[in-house]
């Protein structure tokens, strides 16, 4: 199982849980697959889950539909540290960073891609700003 | 029962959750598996084109788990193609709980026919043996023998007649020619961006 975290604002608010709200349930629903999917069997064996954007560490989730999501995310981000071995690895998570969609091959919000490599930053800088996924039914 | 799967027989009492979740999921253990038996094959996108009749291009279309258009004629054709048998039919939602919990590529994997232990030609015999083994070894033991989830299909051919490599895989000594990469070994640069 890989644990999922969302991100949270300088207010400590879950923004990636009040996007998924704004949701109609079909959508939210079609996301919580792909989610699952993704905390059930990693990033490696489903074909298409995972796109990499222009922005370094940062990867799309890609949930089809009318409009298609693509929530910004990052593996871990931090890094462990074997201590048997000493070998460094990213822990085993993903961060989701930024609620977005993709309209006529936009994102919205613009730059989504962007502002999810700044607030991967701010987590490395200060890991209370994540907390666990919150599941939105 | 995983934490995932205790939300879900949760969620699952709305009815319009349980259907679009299914049909969602089905699309994705499709193309997974699809791309699961392709790489057990060995076999490019081009090369299962070609044993499939279609473009490269199409191949990887249907690999994809946000390809929903499947039609049982495309299906067929690629069960041929991989030398496997497609299995259509309803099923109640309690067995989802338990594909979705067992979503890997092993229970995934299946052996064409000419690795399908069933039809390997010392099968009567060993089934002999087996039996007579059977009488003396306890059948929690057994049961992995046969299991889908034990194996890749190179692994299941070498595996299908040997009790004792079984018994090895049990207590976990025995590898896998196709295990998942570990952690450690995956890396951000393995995903590329495509249009």
């Amino acid at each position: 199982m890989w644990e999922l975290y969302d991100y949270l604002n300088e207010r400590g608010d879950n923004e990636i849980a009040e996007w998924t709200r704004t949701l109609q349930k079909p959508q939210r629903i079609k996301l919580r697959v792909k989610l699952d999917t993704l905390a059930q069997a990693g990033p490696d064996l489903p074909p298409g889950l995972l796109m990499k954007t222009e922005v370094e560490y940062i990867y799309k989730l890609k949930v089809q539909g009318n409009p298609k999501l693509r929530p910004m995310l990052c593996f871990g981000p931090f890094g462990l540290t074997d201590v048997t071995t000493g070998k460094h690895r990213l822990e085993h998570g993903f961060t989701l960073l930024v609620g977005a969609k993709e309209i006529s091959w936009k994102y919205e919000p613009k730059d989504a891609d962007i502002e999810a490599g700044i607030r991967r930053v701010k987590v490395l800088t200060d890991p209370k700003r994540r907390c666990k996924h919150e599941r939105i039914n | 029962m995983s934490e995932l799967t205790k939300n879900l027989r949760e969620e699952f009492k709305d009815k319009e959750t349980r259907h679009i979740y299914a049909e969602d999921f089905l699309n994705t253990l499709i193309a997974t598996q699809l791309k699961v038996l392709r790489e057990d094959h060995e076999w490019t996108q081009t090369q299962l084109a070609q044993e499939a009749g279609m473009q490269q291009e199409r191949i990887s279309v249907l690999e994809n788990i946000n390809y929903e258009s499947w039609s049982v004629k495309t299906l067929k054709r690629l069960a041929k193609a991989l030398d496997v048998r497609l299995s259509i039919k309803f099923e109640s939602f309690g067995s989802f709980l338990k594909d979705f919990d067992s979503f890997n590529r092993e229970t995934l994997q299946c052996p064409s026919f000419e690795d399908d232990p069933a039809f390997q030609e010392k099968s009567a015999e060993d089934a002999a043996s087996s039996a007579a083994i059977a009488s003396s070894t306890p059948a929690s033991h057994l049961r992995l023998i046969n299991s889908p989830m034990m194996t890749t299909a190179a692994t299941q051919r070498s595996l299908a007649f040997s009790l004792p490599v079984a018994l090895e895989i049990e207590s976990g000594k025995a590898t896998t020619a196709n295990q998942p990469l570990s952690v450690a070994e995956t890396t951000p640069s393995m995903y590329r961006a495509t249009a």
